[in-house]
């Protein structure tokens, strides 16, 4: 009979060990983040969290675990030049980062979030990097017929797949679609597939993530709308919590002058994104609705 | 973040929506969950060894495997079989499947629990195996075990939640929705939380004056 | 089929990531059952109250909400948690609370002359438990606990919508990838059933191993 409760003992003994372990470093990842002097602190662990989506080309991990996409890489860039080396990414739905930001879970979104005036009050953004427009993924043929959004929140069934907490969510709720025919759509990979099966009617993401889905869907049953009329090129910038304004503005100073050397267009032109129009935009102009 | 009451007013209506749907998908799956039990039950007990075998390494891997993928896998791969189910309909399927493999279990046992009497009996009387399962077996299996299979339901109540992920827009995906647009985690959350101890503490009260009645009688 | 290879590779790494969450999860599981179960059985009114409070609270709400609660929710009230430990804590806790009715179940079964038989020997209430009604009670517990160890290795699966990248949450990332959705979920389907054929199967082992030279739990 020992032998059970030597057995249990260890089993009590690991049990509270890993727990205290496991507190231990939960709190101090982030208990560093929080700390005074951001950037100092970043570069002393030698690493930066980052949130992203998995849709490509803005984000996307690959086969082997790694994080790359035109945002992630902007990032990756810039920091390396403030000193840290290594981009840590988590990968969650666009909702869920405005608060993770604010939690402290991470230290940075870059996740192609749109800078919006709603977020702007909830967030800091840097300076744009990647600008792209709206576009709708339909069946061949627009069966339908929707081509913009007044259209899509004036029809009476249609139902609409967008990323939860997303630009697409926020603007089909604006038209007036109902709650329950828009759709939130848990990842790219599943928004092909419930338009494939008819779950949804239109598919509403940026216009490269389209293509870039389109292209590896490979399916000549569906097609792209584009551009959708009434809605602006968006831009997205690197989103930072509010009590990080001095990791931020060291960050804008590092983008500018890689937008200046051409170094920018280098990382992101291969992704598909126009270099010249993240250029022409201003944080304050998009941050007061100005597109 | 502070605790804002006028928010949670605000979003009630969106959250009563959503525990309509969940207290429909969770009546709705436990009587999949009830019937296919059953049927598994029976099956088992089959003369056949190759469908009772069969029958029980199905159960298993149900059992064995998580809802979630399960649901995942109702969702997106049998429209490339050709079977299209809504989002629903899916989840309730899958909320039923699941725990059928459990509910099985309960029939089992209470079909056990039948003295080997009433099945020779039943064959002295020359009942036919339909017969003999639905007007002897059934009738006294049944009633003794309601109260283990009513602690099912309450399981599955709390299993709906797992809905969400295939876009049934149940409560805890109305929560969600709501935090997405608000950017505000913290009342919607707290609800979904709040809901679900509502309904179901006082139906585990209510399930245990239950038992003690059965047991009594027994 | 090389490309298909690499995630397969994926999904093995989640599957590490699933099977951490579970030791993790049913070694706080295992702490909480007794404490709970015990909790409930203590002489002291608080005591009881708070084991009681603690059973309810985790049996009335599903593993999922707990989990969002955790996740999401307590970073604002000042306690930030990885969402490693948020699932290993959720898991843990939420198992817990049905591991303390068993125990608390188990204790019960033993038999009243057992205890007797301790008083009458002037054992101390620790003895009697120690030596007597724990080892009796612990065989009777085995075997749901082996059930409950399944339940926890199959609510691992919600962590992937906290975005942990555990055996559920790889699938999505291969698909997202290579446009397959079948085989990803085929293989994890699979691996989960092997993962709790390896949890019963070594359960059943430990309880025949224990309940060697002991003929009471065979009453």
């Amino acid at each position: 009979m020992m032998s059970i409760f030597k057995f249990r003992r260890a089993m009590l003994k690991g049990a509270a060990f890993s727990l205290i372990a496991g507190t231990l470093a939960g709190g101090l990842a982030i208990s560093n983040v929080q700390a005074e002097d951001t950037l100092s602190e970043l570069k002393e662990q030698g690493f930066v969290r980052i949130s992203i989506a998995n849709e490509p080309p803005w984000t996307q991990v690959n086969s082997d675990g790694t994080v790359s996409g035109a945002a992630p890489e902007v990032a990756r860039a810039v920091m390396k030049k403030l000193g840290v080396n290594e981009v840590l990414a988590t990968v969650s739905e666009y909702g869920a980062m405005i608060p993770g930001l604010q939690a402290g879970r991470f230290t940075m979104v870059t996740a192609g979030l749109f800078i919006k005036p709603e977020r702007c009050a909830a967030v800091i953004f840097s300076q744009p990097d990647l600008c792209d427009g709206e576009s709708f993924a339909v069946k061949k043929g627009n069966p339908l017929g929707i081509t913009n959004y007044t259209e899509l929140g004036a029809h009476k069934t249609v139902k609409v797949g967008a990323p939860g907490g997303g630009t697409e969510e926020r603007l089909a709720l604006e038209a007036g679609v109902p709650r329950d025919r828009v759709i939130v759509v848990p990842d790219a990979q599943s928004g092909v597939k419930m338009l494939q099966d008819g779950r949804i009617d239109v598919y509403a993401l940026p216009f490269l993530s389209i293509s870039d889905l389109l292209k590896k869907a490979n399916d000549p049953n569906l097609e792209i709308v584009a551009p959708i009329k009434g809605t602006p090129i968006y831009c997205a910038g690197a989103a930072f919590s509010k009590k990080d304004v001095a990791l931020r503005d060291a960050y804008d100073k590092v983008l500018a002058d890689m937008k200046k050397s051409g170094e920018f267009d280098k990382i992101v032109e291969p992704f598909g994104f126009n270099a010249e129009l993240a250029k022409l935009q201003t944080r304050e102009n998009l941050c007061a609705g100005k597109q | 973040m502070e605790w804002d009451w006028n928010f949670v007013w605000d979003i009630m209506p969106q959250l009563i929506d959503g525990v309509i749907i969940t207290i429909k998908a969770a009546l709705m799956g436990s009587i999949v969950a009830m019937i296919i039990g059953l049927v598994w039950a029976i099956l088992k007990r089959s003369q056949n060894k190759i469908v009772s075998k069969l029958t029980g390494y199905f159960v298993e891997f149900i059992r064995g495997t998580p809802l979630l993928v399960q649901l995942y896998f109702l969702f997106y791969i049998l429209p490339d079989l050709g079977l299209l189910l809504s989002p629903l309909v899916a989840g309730v399927i899958g909320l039923g499947i699941h725990y059928s493999a459990y509910t099985a279990e309960v029939y089992r046992s209470g079909i056990d629990n039948i003295s080997k009497g009433q099945w020779e009996a039943a064959k002295a009387c020359n009942f036919s195996p339909r017969q003999t399962w639905s007007h002897i077996i059934i009738p006294q299996a049944v009633p003794p075990i309601i109260p283990v299979l009513a602690n099912y339901f309450i399981a599955i109540f709390k299993e709906t939640p797992l809905l969400s992920a295939i876009t049934v827009l149940e409560l805890m995906n109305q929560a969600r929705s709501v935090a997405n647009y608000s950017y505000r985690y913290l009342e919607p959350m707290t609800m979904v939380g709040a809901f679900f101890l509502i309904i179901s503490v006082p139906s585990v009260i209510l399930l245990r004056r239950l038992e003690r009645r059965y047991s009594r009688r027994a | 089929m090389a490309e298909w290879s690499g995630y397969l590779f994926l999904i093995l790494k989640g599957a590490v990531t699933t099977v951490e969450l579970t030791v993790l999860g049913c070694m706080l599981a295992f702490v909480m059952a007794f404490l709970g179960g015990l909790g409930r059985l203590s002489r002291h009114f608080i005591l009881r109250a708070i084991a009681t409070t603690y059973i309810e609270f985790f049996r009335g709400t599903s593993i999922f909400v707990q989990l969002f609660w955790a996740f999401f929710v307590l970073p604002l009230i000042g306690i930030p948690l990885s969402p490693f430990l948020a699932g290993t804590l959720a898991l843990g806790l939420n198992i817990g609370a049905y591991g303390a009715e068993v125990v608390r179940g188990s204790i019960l079964s033993v038999p009243r002359e057992q205890n007797e038989a301790c008083t009458a020997l002037n054992f101390s209430s620790w003895q009697k438990m120690r030596y007597i009604i724990m080892p009796q009670a612990f065989i009777l517990m085995l075997p749901t606990f082996g059930n409950n160890a399944i339940e926890l290795l199959k609510g691992t699966a919600v962590v992937s919508l906290i975005s942990i990248a555990d055996m559920t949450f790889q699938p999505q990332v291969v698909r997202s990838q290579t446009g397959n959705t079948t085989m990803p979920f085929l293989t994890i389907l699979v691996l989960y059933f092997l993962i709790s054929l390896v949890i019963s199967t070594s359960v059943r082992g430990l309880e025949r191993r224990l309940s060697q030279g002991l003929d009471v739990t065979k009453a």
